[in-house]
């Protein structure tokens, strides 16, 4: 079962990185960059800045930051013990 | 200075570009991977005033954004050259006409991996006459 958080990250990869898919249609663990959905390090940075903007979270340009950014589930992983599995409150 | 005979010794050499489509002919001040701020005098005698546009000689925007675009590059010092990426935000504001001379800031808003995001601002005598954000991808790259 997904968890309020990894809907919400599903939404932002979606939406910040303008995808013609549903977020439901992520693969948890298919690589986000370089692979079938056709993302390159233009759209890395883009979805660094949707989650810094939306979560308040920066992720860094380091070995945690890549295994971050690999896949969905990374992405919740890294963020989870940061913002909480129900995700960033409203302001 | 002639932008056809730019100083050897100036920073100018780490652009790879080269005129006719050179847009920066002077670094005015510059923090390496943070922010620059430069200059480009818009000759009369530009080849393209002849048909942008007949009798009205305007300053294409998009050689704004390319001015922009060079300082950046610039402020990177990338040795195999920051290749455009992306472009958003661009405003054109007011005309910029021949022999004007176009000061362009940029600064460094962010960096992940190779790409780097600038975002600035052309003025003439103070006056803002373009804004916009580029993104580079520096090293190896097809973009650009």
């Amino acid at each position: 079962m997904r968890s309020d958080l990894e809907d919400k990250v599903r939404d932002t990869i979606v939406r910040s990185l303008r995808l013609k898919k549903k977020p439901e249609e992520l693969e948890a663990d298919a690589p986000l960059f370089g692979g079938s959905l056709g993302l390159d390090s233009i759209d890395a940075l883009e979805l660094v800045l949707a989650i810094e903007r939306e979560y308040g979270v920066r992720i860094q340009d380091d070995g945690v930051g890549r295994e971050a950014l690999r896949c969905v589930r990374g992405l919740v992983a890294f963020l989870e013990p940061r913002v909480g599995t129900d995700g960033p409150r409203p302001a | 200075m002639d932008p056809d005979r730019p100083d050897p010794g100036a920073p100018l050499e780490a652009l790879p570009h080269r005129p006719p489509f050179r847009f920066v002919d002077e670094v005015l001040e510059v923090s390496p991977g943070e922010r620059i701020e430069a200059a480009r005098v818009f000759r009369p005698t530009e080849d393209f005033f002849r048909g942008h546009f007949p009798g009205d000689p305007l300053v294409p925007g998009v050689l704004l954004v390319e001015c922009m675009a060079q300082a950046a590059g610039l402020a990177e010092a990338d040795p195999g050259g920051a290749r455009l990426a992306r472009i958003e935000g661009a405003r054109f504001l007011r005309p910029v006409r021949p022999g004007d001379r176009v000061v362009v800031s940029m600064r460094r808003a962010a960096r992940f991996g190779p790409v780097v995001r600038y975002e600035g601002e052309c003025r003439v005598e103070g006056s803002l006459v373009a804004e916009g954000t580029v993104t580079l991808r520096t090293g190896p790259g097809e973009a650009g």
